[in-house]
């Protein structure tokens, strides 16, 4: 309280309080004008602390949702891709059964063969697709293709040489999305059991393990027939066109006039003079022949032991002599890196053999040995080229599965991300509003504001003119 | 008559001083620092006139001023505290609003983030590693930005308080001539009240530059500062102001002082402590944040790839120093040669690539902090083989791959971790059944028979450093310098800490027997040991991605004899590092040969058909890396790192990346689509950095930036406090000392009626006069 008020301090007075009041109504329109509650830190540093903490968590979420984004089109992209592969995949199936049905002919087999080989090559180059410049199926790897074709024996083969890596996006603090599939996962994924051999020469497998992806085909090729007949009877042209390997015994029987080779069909002696009686053809109950000349069939009944020998190759270059006495001789080829163990005791016939590693053949190998046998370019028997089938049958079922469970990976995937992407945005949406409350200025608080100062600028302005106007000097005129 | 008339003439000279003395006042209502003026009369002493004391009017006393001295000390003390204040809050504004609200860094930072996260999308997109490499740019530059104007800002002040130094020395020259006139006058005349007022003013602006103790004596005025005397009676002494180094701390002289003075307030101390504390306080949590961000960037960093893959020469950032002066740059330690991070122990795992063959091998260099020289790690380094590391004379690092090869310090898993095929290989091998040192001796012998017969090797004297405790290499070296053991056709290899002979051949026709010998023992070996290859070997190739968060060793040891694939049962066994026992698997029947066994968190092996012997001690071991660089060398010399530099000034983006996005190292192993080692960057955002307390980065800056904030709020705060306490003290001076000019104009319609008063006397005496005049 004043007790003796001068001019000076009661000018003092009225210009701190006008200063105030002006102050308070600056600040105010300083807030409406740019919008913000907090212009610098100082005005409210905890409020200032969280907002900036805030627009990290924003910006945060942004470059999350940038990530999920780009997942999606990678993932939504593959998914495609690999659905219309599961949609090839059942075409090659539908077109197998067909196949499998033995009263077509061999042309028909051809075109059918030409259309698998046609899905083969749809599916290699699906497989080999990119999104931008990544490869979808291929892991991590850049720098060619992660499919690629090569020849190994006369047969195309395809071999994966990407990585077993996966693409992933950061779309939270500490989660991840994973946006790829490795490619050898959908199209080659290795699930061996174990090899099959299909049953044309009577080749099997060894005694020790076997080591080895896709398939391998054996080839047993008859080197010369060594026998000592009787009765006149001689081989033809040295044996060159028999495909008996293995011991055989031939059974002529003059009683009933018929010659039989093992169990094989007794067949009629030809009589002299009739058309095959130099190249008469015998084969055993497998189906391995022998030809042998009749013309100087002197009669009797006999049996008599007839030895085919042979030679195997894996590769189809080098060949290993056989004395089908094997339990577990090993073939090594040299290109592929598969280990076979066989057993050669029960091989009867000199031919092409299937060999499978059995959950290790990859799709496109797969549709090649389907077109392979259905045009028969190892120029083996109907039989044979339908129990092959079989088994590409089994294998084929297996990759579709794959591949089909891949496209379910990638949309489930998709799915999901589309989800956190929701969370994302609401979750921002939130954060936002949490941001605008704390940093934003409540126009209805500050217009308020605005006029209470105002108001008292204008009172306080009208009262000290009253005051300043009070003084003696009015009344000494 | 006349003591009437003397009477009469004193009142109006009384009443006309008066008057004047009103008119001064009146004058004066409005100057600043004016304290108003009263004349003080008194009656003039009575004489002794006709036996009666007569009075004998009044007369003049003294101009008084009326002031309150204690409280102008008080408002004194007052003005410095806001004075202070004021310039505090003056510049701590400054210093915010260059900080920018902190919308510069904190948004370049996100960038940055953001930058990365599209990039692991497409990790060999030219346009988004450009994208990366300018948002890496524009947040180092940012920071660099921030310091130098909060340089120049340092630099600004102190010119403020240069210029504010000058303006106390003119007000102290000011107050020590006062203090000369005032004695002058005083000396011959009253009190020098105009001056007085005049005094007090320069005093008080004085006050409010610096905190001064102001003492009134009879002799003047003395101001001191700091404890020492600023301005004297008779003297006055010059403030200077020296800063020291560039920007940091200023300190003030007075005279000739050596010492200097302490100013804690007034408005040159308020801007002293904003750039002694506030300041250097700011500098150094943004050096901070960015010495944490370069050393948690280039920690990821410095193990990764770039798209070219494998480095053909790499040159350090940044430079040994000559820590003890002698001029030799290669014998200081590594943890003492002024790098700008530390180097502690732990190990470095160098990767060579043949880029051909793209074989790989992977090569673990200890370094102990104690001991470890810089010409020790070089020679490390050279050991690799085709890599040659050396000092150049500028004091860099500089590491180069031979022709044909390429180096990284990557985490990719050794695909072909049994090179020398120790475990189940084509090659005969026979390996020491643990590991080193071994109870050989010198002149222990090892008899062995190759295709050649018998032999026997003798290991000399010398060969073995320590008897009984020989090396593997030692070992291994004796072996493959006897003639007759490579004529044989056989070679020995130290793997691991095992000693392993086998023959150069592979095969099953290669083989050769132990026969005897006193080293026999030692290596766990059996006379009569017939050793023979193989023609398939197992071939183990590893894959997958090591899911450990340690660094470590895997050794798998056949545990039987068998063939992969058929025997019954072929047992495997997993030990790590420390020898303990992780797992055991079967390759026998039930294994297909070529199926992934796990061997590790994330890691698989596959075996191919082959033989695996207990008896010969078949193993391999391979390195689990998690972390290539423990030891933290990389970031201390600056090799593959992301940033250069070693605070907020030196802040850069490593100018190779720069020109070469290319080397912008996204990948953890080869595979060009590989962003692993970009997910670990950004996980930067969200990790707590022991640089910074456990916070974030984001949360680092933020509290230098709001921390600046509160200061300036709680100083803004103690302003208008102590503002408020001057005001009431200046309200309280006006009421002791301030003019009211009603009550000036009171006085002065009273010196008026006593003028005309006394006027009126005189007339009346006037006329009694003339009345005795006409009398005579």
């Amino acid at each position: 309280m004043n007790l003796r008020p001068t001019q000076s301090a009661i000018f003092s007075q009225i210009q701190r309080d006008l200063a105030f009041n002006l102050r308070k109504l600056v600040r105010a329109q300083e807030q409406v004008a740019s919008g913000k509650r907090i212009q610098r830190p100082s005005d409210d540093p905890i409020g200032s602390s969280k907002a900036m903490s805030l627009q990290r968590q924003i910006s945060a979420s942004d470059r999350y949702l940038g990530a999920v984004a780009d997942g999606r089109v990678l993932l939504d992209t593959g998914a495609g891709i690999l659905q219309e592969g599961t949609g090839l995949l059942a075409d090659a199936r539908a077109i197998l059964v067909q196949g499998l049905n033995g009263t077509l002919n061999a042309q028909d087999r051809t075109l059918l063969a030409d259309e698998v080989r046609l899905i083969r090559d749809r599916l290699l180059d699906i497989a080999n697709s990119k999104s931008s410049s990544q490869f979808l199926f291929g892991g991590t790897h850049l720098e060619s293709n992660p499919f690629q074709e090569s020849t190994i024996s006369g047969k195309s083969k395809v071999t994966y040489v990407g990585n077993d890596q996966v693409k992933s996006l950061q779309i939270g603090q500490s989660s991840t999305l994973a946006v790829t599939v490795a490619g050898d996962q959908i199209f080659a994924r290795d699930e061996r059991s174990g090899t099959s051999f299909t049953t044309s020469t009577g080749i099997q497998s060894g005694v020790s393990a076997n080591e080895g992806t896709g398939f391998e085909t054996l080839t047993l090729r008859h080197d010369a027939t060594v026998a000592t007949l009787s009765g006149g009877l001689s081989l033809v042209n040295g044996g060159v066109q028999d495909s008996i390997l293995g011991t055989h015994t031939l059974t002529v029987d003059a009683v009933a006039g018929t010659v039989r080779l093992g169990s094989g069909p007794a067949l009629a002696i030809p009589s002299p003079g009739s058309a095959n009686v130099a190249d008469f053809v015998i084969a055993d109950e497998h189906g391995a022949q022998l030809h042998l000349d009749f013309s100087g069939f002197t009669g009797g009944s006999f049996s008599d032991s007839v030895v085919g020998a042979g030679s195997i190759s894996i590769d189809g270059t080098n060949f290993v002599a056989l004395s089908f006495a094997e339990t577990d001789l090993q073939l090594v080829h040299a290109q592929s890196g598969s280990v076979l163990h066989v057993d050669t005791t029960q091989v009867h016939s000199a031919g092409s053999e299937l060999v499978t590693f059995q959950g290790a053949v990859n799709v496109f190998d797969v549709l090649e040995g389907i077109a392979g046998d259905l045009s028969n370019t190892d120029g083996i028997a109907l039989e044979d080229a339908l129990e092959r089938l079989g088994v590409w049958m089994g294998e084929l079922d297996r990759n579709s599965a794959n591949v089909l469970s891949g496209a379910t990976q990638l949309g489930s995937r998709s799915a999901g991300a589309t989800a956190t992407a929701e969370r994302l945005a609401d979750s921002q949406t939130w954060m936002q509003a949490t941001l605008s409350g704390v940093e934003d200025a409540d126009y209805a608080d500050v217009v308020l504001q605005m006029t209470r100062a105002e108001q008292t600028l204008q009172l306080t302005q009208a009262t000290s003119v009253r005051l300043m106007q009070n003084s003696l000097l009015e009344f000494l005129r | 008559m006349s003591l009437a008339s003397s009477i009469g003439l004193k009142s109006l000279l009384a009443a006309q001083a008066g008057l004047e003395s009103v008119g001064h006042n009146l004058a004066n209502a409005n100057t600043p620092g004016y304290s108003r003026q009263t004349l003080y009369n008194s009656t003039s002493a009575p004489i002794r006139m006709g036996g009666l004391l007569r009075g004998t009017g009044l007369q003049l006393g003294v101009v008084q001023r009326t002031v309150d001295t204690l409280l102008h000390a008080r408002i004194a003390r007052q003005v410095a505290a806001v004075g202070r204040s004021e310039a505090k809050v003056g510049a701590l504004s400054e210093v915010e609003a260059m900080l920018g609200s902190g919308g510069g860094v904190p948004k370049l930072l996100q960038s940055f983030f953001s930058g990365i996260s599209s990039l692991t999308s497409a990790p060999d997109d030219s346009v988004l590693r450009g994208g990366v490499v300018q948002g890496t740019d524009d947040l180092a530059s940012g920071l660099r930005e921030v310091v130098s104007r909060l340089d120049s800002l340092a630099q600004d002040t102190l010119g403020n308080m240069s210029s504010m130094v000058d303006q106390v020395n003119v007000l102290a020259d000011e107050v020590g001539e006062l203090n000369r006139r005032i004695r002058e006058l005083e000396f011959s005349s009253g009190p020098a009240n105009d001056l007085r007022d005049q005094r007090d003013q320069a005093v008080l602006e004085l006050a409010r530059l610096v905190d001064a103790q102001v003492i009134e004596q009879a002799d003047g005025v003395r101001v001191l500062v700091g404890g020492h005397q600023l301005v004297g009676p008779n003297s006055v002494a010059e403030l200077s102001v020296v800063s020291s180094a560039g920007q940091g701390t200023a300190q003030f002289f007075l005279g000739n002082t050596s010492s200097p003075v302490k100013i804690a307030g007034g408005a040159l101390g308020g801007l002293n402590a904003v750039l002694s504390a506030t300041m250097p306080d700011l500098q150094g949590k943004l050096d901070s944040f960015a010495r944490a961000l370069i050393l948690e960037a280039n920690r990821v960093h410095s193990s990764g790839v770039g798209s070219r893959g494998p480095f053909q020469q790499l040159v350090a950032s940044n430079a040994v120093a000559d820590s003890d002066g002698d001029g030799n740059l290669g014998e200081e330690l590594l943890s003492k040669s002024g790098l700008p991070f530390d180097v502690v122990d732990g190990e470095l795992y160098v990767t060579v690539t043949h880029a051909q063959s793209g074989q790989a091998q992977r090569s673990r260099i200890a370094i102990d902090a104690g001991s470890t020289t810089v010409d020790g790690f070089l020679q490390s380094l050279n050991e690799l083989g085709p890599i040659s590391a050396k000092l150049d004379s500028t004091g860099h690092v500089r590491i180069a791959a031979s022709a044909g090869y390429g180096f990284d310090f990557g985490l990719g898993l050794d695909p072909n971790p049994d090179p020398a095929g120790s475990f189940g290989g084509g090659h005969a091998s026979l390996a020491s059944s643990a590991n080193g040192p071994f109870g050989v001796s010198a002149g222990d012998s090892l008899q062995l028979s190759g295709p050649l017969g018998p032999f026997t090797v003798t290991f000399p004297a010398g060969s073995i450093a320590q008897n009984g405790q020989a090396q593997a290499q030692e070992l291994a070296a004796v072996l493959n310098a006897d003639a007759q053991f490579s004529a044989n056709g056989l070679t020995a290899l130290a793997l691991g800490d095992r000693l392993v002979v086998q023959t150069v051949g592979t095969g099953a026709s290669n083989a050769f027997t132990v026969v005897g010998g006193s080293a026999l023992t030692g290596l766990g070996w059996t006379a009569g040991t017939a050793v023979a290859g193989s023609n398939t070997a197992v071939d183990v190739v590893m894959g997958g991605r090591y899911l450990g968060t340690a660094n470590g060793k895997l050794v798998l040891e056949a545990a039987s004899d068998g063939v992969v694939g058929s025997s019954p049962s072929l047992l495997v066994r997993v030990f790590d590092e420390t020898g303990a026992q992780l797992s055991e698997f079967d390759l026998g029947a039930n294994y297909v040969p070529g199926t992934a066994v796990e061997v590790a968190p994330g890691v698989w092996a596959k075996f191919g058909v082959g033989t695996l012997s207990a008896t010969h001690g078949d193993f391999f071991s391979t390195d689990l890396v998690a972390d290539s660089d423990t030891t933290d060398v990389l970031v201390a010399l600056g090799l593959n790192g992301l940033f250069v530099g070693q605070d907020a000034a030196s802040i850069a983006i490593n100018k190779d990346i720069a020109a070469t996005p290319d080397l912008l190292a996204a990948a953890l192993s080869s595979g060009g689509g590989d962003a692993q080692n970009l997910l670990q960057l950004l996980a930067l955002d969200s990790a707590g950095l022991e640089e910074l307390g456990g916070a974030t980065l984001g949360e680092g800056y933020a509290d230098a930036v709001n921390g600046l904030g509160l200061e300036l709020q709680g100083e803004g705060a103690t302003w208008d406090a102590e503002q408020f306490v001057l005001d009431g003290l200046e309200a309280r001076r006006d009421e002791v000392s301030g003019v009211n000019v009603d009550e000036e104009l009171v006085r002065m319609i009273e010196h008026e009626q006593a003028f005309a008063a006394a006027a009126q006397f005189l007339r009346v005496v006037n006329d009694l006069s003339s009345e005795l005049m006409n009398i005579l």
